[in-house]
């Protein structure tokens, strides 16, 4: 075999591996699935914020409480040591932590809560009409348990999270089983993307 | 003879030690802020019979339930677990993502690299003492 002719056959069989997964990433793909960003909630320092004002970042969207502590402290540490694997390029980059418990979660809570997870992590939290709209818009859902003696309740929530890139289109979904790894591949492909 | 005097009231006083049960790497997880905290531990049962964990007990905490973090179809539900059971020679691992101690209402701030004292409670009504260590938040 001429060198020139395997050198073709490689080209090709990296061209069919890239191919193969459905283009680069290593997360779920969901471009064109499901709704760009929208929402119209209340930021941990007492904001009001709307997607605008993330405009220009890469951000993931996460839907929790504070009262919740194994799987969304596991989520959130997962995110940050994500982004920390990114080095500045993580700058570009938001975490929106939503409460699905705005009863119980009050700003300061929350704002306590988020930031402890790093710089990059902003809670918000919305009136249970905002609530409601977000909800339906990523057709996420939420539900609560009956209260016990003490007044404590369980929270069901959507395990996914959300990620759009700087012009607030939704691009990729982190699940449970994703790898710090596989997310900062990802991120760091979205962040490139926005300042290439 | 004080030292056998004490030891002998000692043993009278404290509830009967769970034989064969051993637990290793048990931590926490500091949250700051009053929020509930998580507890994770690998429990091995050496007996020969089978070993069933009921409940736990922290004096630094309101109440500590046993949880199971469960994901299906998209959703998390955290759900009250009774009793967990391991066969005689098993392990059984509260991890994250998984079962976990919910421990509710610290009494005082966590701090981490700290001990805290939590007693595992079995079925035969026997307990185990065990030191868990704080971690930090970004401890996996």
């Amino acid at each position: 075999m001429s060198r020139l002719r395997r050198a073709w056959l490689v080209a090709l069989a990296l061209l069919l591996a890239s191919c193969g997964g459905g283009g680069p990433w290593q997360l779920k793909d969901i471009k064109g699935v499901v709704p760009d960003l929208a929402f119209n909630l209340t930021d941990d320092s007492g904001r009001r914020v709307s997607a605008a004002d993330y405009r220009g970042r890469t951000v993931l969207l996460f839907f929790g409480y504070t009262n919740c502590p194994d799987v969304c402290p596991t989520t959130l540490v997962k995110l940050a040591a994500a982004l920390k694997d990114l080095g500045p390029a993580a700058h570009g980059a938001q975490v929106l932590f939503v409460t699905v418990d705005p009863k119980r979660d009050t700003l300061e809570a929350l704002h306590r809560y988020a930031r402890a997870f790093g710089s990059h992590v902003t809670g918000l939290r919305g009136s249970a009409a905002e609530l409601r709209e977000l909800a339906k818009r990523y057709r996420i859902s939420y539900s609560y348990g009956t209260p016990d003696a003490s007044g404590n309740y369980d929270v069901t929530h959507s395990s996914a999270v959300f990620v759009f890139d700087a012009e607030g289109n939704a691009r990729l979904l982190v699940m449970p089983d994703s790898g710090e790894k596989a997310i900062a591949h990802d991120l760091k492909l979205l962040l490139g993307a926005r300042q290439g | 003879m004080r030292g056998i005097l004490c030891a002998a009231l000692f043993a009278f006083a404290l509830p009967a030690l769970a034989g064969g049960a051993a637990v290793a790497d048990a931590w926490l997880r500091y949250i700051p802020g009053g929020t509930p905290a998580a507890g994770y531990f690998t429990l091995s049962n050496q007996s020969d019979k089978s070993l069933s964990l009921v409940g736990a007990e922290c004096a630094d905490f309101g109440m500590v339930m046993m949880h199971r973090t469960l994901e299906r179809g998209g959703i998390f539900t955290m759900r009250p677990v009774h009793e967990v059971t391991v066969a005689p020679g098993k392990t059984f691992s509260f991890a994250p993502g998984g079962y976990h101690l919910m421990l509710m209402r610290p009494k005082h701030p966590l701090r981490p690299g700290g001990r805290l004292p939590i007693t595992l409670r079995f079925a035969d009504g026997s307990s185990l003492p065990v030191e868990f260590v704080v971690k930090s938040l970004q401890a996996r």
